[in-house]
């Protein structure tokens, strides 16, 4: 549990799959905002605010490479703190470039248990020096 | 001398003259030899006419009368042996009955005084015959025979065509005219006072006949009337000179008659006249040619030329090109073209064509009207027809078919003598020799042309193929992408379910606000397990693809493989603490592998991962190394079932499946069966190998794998280690574990 003043925005398109991290996450005393689709999510993680950013690579109307991207491109930069890219596209090729586009980790959700989630999470909120 | 007098004397020179000419160029041609017995026999009754008119005495008059009239016996037989022989078919019998009627006459006229009774003067004439009995007979046959030879002659004019129709229409017309004035001597023998004044037109005969022979090329020998006609000019020309310089020297110069004087100049004349004679001659000669030959050439230098065109030359447009132009200029022709037929098909394969004014076009029907004309068509020759026509309207005068054995080659046209002449013999024989060799030529020309042209269209053909069977292999990738893309696509929204099954599985197992019974624990796990199955199923499944197609590229890199070792242990020790297992790796110096790491790091996570997951909790998991310099050697050894000896040989293959106890193991692990495979297909294609020992069940295993060393040598052939994806280069999915 921390003091609630941790935010983490959740970029993902499948209901049940963000109904699941915010409750997950949530339970752990973070601030959860969620972004449905990538447009939204390239709005919210452009204008910043968060400490961790978890983001879904296959989205409607704007994938995560496009919104990784951006944030790249955007000269202020890094105000959304850790981009934690978490999705089920597993090919070295697309991992490799969200490295390259600035992605600070890169976590394939069917290979880790909501356990395993948390622990990256965590670790990676631990890292971080906004955090 | 009065008008009787000089035109039978005229009648003689020309007539003579005409029939000398005729005779020598070819006696041996009977057309030749008959007109020129015909021409004889004019010119000598014309010359006894002369005597006769001359004659002061009465019985020198009625024997010059019986000469005169033994010749005019003489000319209708000949008239018509000549008449036979043009038309070249007749009968021997009505010649040799010819022949004796007409001697008879000869001797009745020559030694009776039945033919002519005597002289007598009428009008003008002093000595004028008066008819014999058979005299009259002979006037009936006489002109029978006039009037039948010159049927004859105007059927074959009728008949005929081209050359032949203008020459006997000159001829009919001199015939008719000739006999007609000449027959005006026959009113006054029976008193009707019509004077003999036709005589001259006897000559008119003579000036068609040199006319047909000139512009029409009767009897062949326009060549000898030219030179003929240039000698007589030259005769003319000295004569008046002469005379004129006699005239002028003796009149004016020397006054009266001095006989050594004159002889002087008379000698330097004919010194003058000696030299001047033969320039003059080649003058006149020259203009008499520039007359009759407009356009003189050397028929066998035009034709060596042709020949020398014809054999260096191979394409089909240079060499008709080059004939007609070389044609053109010697022949001096305003135009013309060859039409060359396509083979085996009624059509036109080309056209070549100088001077013309717009482009020639001509249809096949067109053409093939000129095809079954073996001879050089000549327009002057042709009588009006549709041939005629078609050349009319193209234009043109000559048409020569090109054949080679019996077979069109195409057609040679050419427009009328920029002179405006007919075409002369030699035009004529020249085209008779030079259209076989032509024709040859050109069908090599165009064997040559269609050959190439096949080679153009061949080449577009395997363009159009080659651009066909790239659009295919665009379409093939294509679609070999849509279907990577449809299988990545579909996995992936296939992992996106089973990850929500399996949060919230593990979220009704870890987070359940209620407790849970022991059943429902025990269901809840399964599900999980089977739901991290399927996704490790669908992930192995979609690398097996992926490295069967030959989607897999391998880039090899000289690297630390015990770094690499360490950060997988680094990676997994959240689980494998979760089992309690000790996980180590044995440190060794070891030198850097030639392998592509992300591959290894696959393998190694693989092999590590079954340890984990088939050591009983608690286990130990040891990682070594070994090397002989030329490979490195990875064994993962733990302590966990083990395999049977029956079943190690089955391990690396696809969904292998091993005795019940340990697949039931291995499903409750959550193992696909295509992890290993995956693994042993990798390490073979980095040159390496896999193998498995376990000293048999509950005894655990070791897995262990090679990788070549980066020696000098390996790094240097980095293209035999090297692997290029077939088509777009695809990673790995990776494998949970």
């Amino acid at each position: 549990m921390n003091d609630g003043t941790i935010k983490i925005l959740i970029v993902e398109d499948d209901q049940f799959l963000w109904e699941f991290y915010q409750e997950l996450l949530a339970a752990e005393g973070y601030i959860i905002d969620v972004a449905a689709d990538g447009e939204i999510g390239a709005q919210k993680v452009l204008a910043g605010g968060y400490d961790l950013v978890l983001l879904d690579i296959m989205l409607p109307k704007k994938d995560g490479i496009q919104i990784l991207k951006e944030l790249k491109a955007q000269s202020s930069g890094a105000r959304s703190g850790v981009v934690v890219v978490l999705t089920n596209l597993g090919q070295d090729s697309v991992i490799k470039e969200c490295f390259n586009l600035g992605a600070n980790g890169y976590l394939i959700k069917s290979a880790l248990n909501p356990d395993q989630v948390l622990a990256e999470i965590k670790n990676f909120l631990t890292k971080a020096p906004n955090g | 001398m009065n008008y009787y007098i000089t035109s039978s004397l005229v009648n003689f020179i020309l007539s003579s003259f005409l029939g000398v000419i005729v005779f020598v160029k070819n006696p041996k041609n009977k057309t030749n030899l008959t007109f020129s017995l015909f021409a004889f026999s004019v010119a000598f009754w014309s010359l006894a006419y002369f005597f006769w008119q001359i004659s002061t005495f009465e019985t020198s008059a009625l024997f010059w009368l019986k000469i005169l009239m033994a010749f005019a016996i003489f000319i209708p037989a000949f008239y018509l042996h000549f008449v036979f022989s043009l038309i070249r078919h007749y009968s021997k019998t009505i010649l040799v009955f010819t022949y004796t009627i007409f001697f008879i006459f000869l001797l009745v006229d020559l030694f009776t005084s039945y033919f002519v009774a005597g002289v007598k003067p009428i009008l003008s004439f002093k000595f004028w015959p008066m008819p014999g009995i058979i005299f009259h007979l002979f006037l009936l046959i006489w002109a029978a025979y006039i009037v039948y030879s010159t049927y004859l002659l105007y059927a074959l004019h009728q008949k005929s065509i081209g050359l032949v129709k203008m020459q006997t229409k000159y001829l009919l017309l001199g015939m008719a005219i000739g006999f007609t004035g000449g027959s005006t001597n026959y009113f006054l023998w029976y008193g009707i006072p019509v004077l003999p004044f036709g005589n001259i037109l006897v000559s008119i005969y003579v000036a068609t006949t040199a006319y047909a022979i000139i512009r029409h090329r009767f009897l062949d020998i326009r060549l000898v009337i030219a030179r003929t006609v240039a000698y007589s000019l030259l005769l003319v020309i000295i004569s008046v000179f002469y005379v004129s310089a006699t005239f002028v020297f003796s009149s004016f110069l020397l006054g009266s008659a001095v006989v050594f004087n004159q002889t002087l100049v008379y000698t330097g004349l004919t010194v003058f006249v000696a030299l001047s004679f033969n320039r003059l001659k080649i003058f006149l000669e020259k203009l008499t040619d520039k007359i009759f030959f407009k356009g003189s050439y050397n028929s066998d230098r035009l034709l060596s030329k042709l020949s020398t065109i014809m054999s260096t030359n191979i394409e089909l447009g240079t060499l008709c090109n080059e004939v007609l132009d070389t044609l053109i200029r010697q022949m001096r022709i305003s135009k013309g073209a060859f039409v060359i037929l396509g083979e085996g098909l009624a059509s036109v394969y080309d056209i070549v064509d100088i001077g013309f004014s717009s482009n020639l076009t001509l249809s096949y029907n067109q053409v093939s009207a000129f095809f079954p004309f073996a001879e050089t068509i000549v327009f002057d020759e042709l009588e009006e027809n549709h041939l005629k026509n078609l050349m009319r309207e193209l234009d043109i005068s000559i048409a020569k078919t090109l054949m080679v054995k019996n077979q069109v080659i195409g057609l040679l046209i050419l427009g009328e003598k920029s002179s405006g002449d007919v075409y002369p013999e030699q035009d004529l024989k020249v085209l008779e020799i030079l259209a076989p060799e032509v024709a040859v030529a050109v069908q090599n020309s165009l064997s040559y042309d269609k050959i190439k042209k096949f080679n153009v269209i061949l080449t577009e053909e395997v363009k159009k193929a080659t651009s066909d069977l790239q659009i295919a292999n665009t379409k093939l990738k294509e679609l070999d992408q849509l279907k990577d893309d449809f299988v990545s696509v579909a996995s992936h929204e296939l992992r996106t379910p089973m990850t929500a099954i399996r949060s919230y599985a593990w979220m009704a197992l870890h987070r359940s606000d209620i407790p849970l019974s022991q059943k429902l624990e025990r269901y809840l796990y399964r599900t999980l397990i089977s739901t991290e199955r399927l996704i490790n199923l669908v992930n192995d499944m979609l690398n097996v693809s992926r490295i069967e197609s030959g989607n897999v590229e391998i880039d090899p890199k000289s690297f630390n493989i015990m770094e690499l070792v360490t950060d997988v242990i680094e990676e997994v020790k959240v689980k494998a603490d979760e089992k309690k297992l000790h996980l180590s790796a044995l440190q060794h110096p070891l030198p850097p592998v030639f392998a592509d790491p992300d591959k290894v790091h696959q393998i190694l996570l693989n092999l590590i991962g079954n340890a984990i997951k088939f050591d009983y909790p608690g286990g130990n998991i040891v990682i070594d190394f070994f090397t002989d310099g030329k490979i490195v050697e990875i064994s993962i050894k733990d302590t966990g079932s083990g395999i049977s000896r029956e079943n190690l040989s089955k391990l690396f293959h696809k969904f292998s499946r091993l005795d019940n106890s340990y697949s039931s193991i291995a499903s409750s692990a959550g193992g696909t069966g295509l992890g290993l495979y995956i693994s042993k297909s990798l390490v073979g294609m980095m040159h390496g190998n896999i193998r498995v020992e376990s000293a048999g069940e509950e005894k655990g295993s070791t897995f262990t794998f090679s990788l070549p060393v980066a020696t000098q040598a390996n790094l240097q052939n980095i293209s035999q280690f090297q692997i290029k994806a077939k088509g777009e280069a695809k990673g790995l999915e990776q494998v949970a574990i």
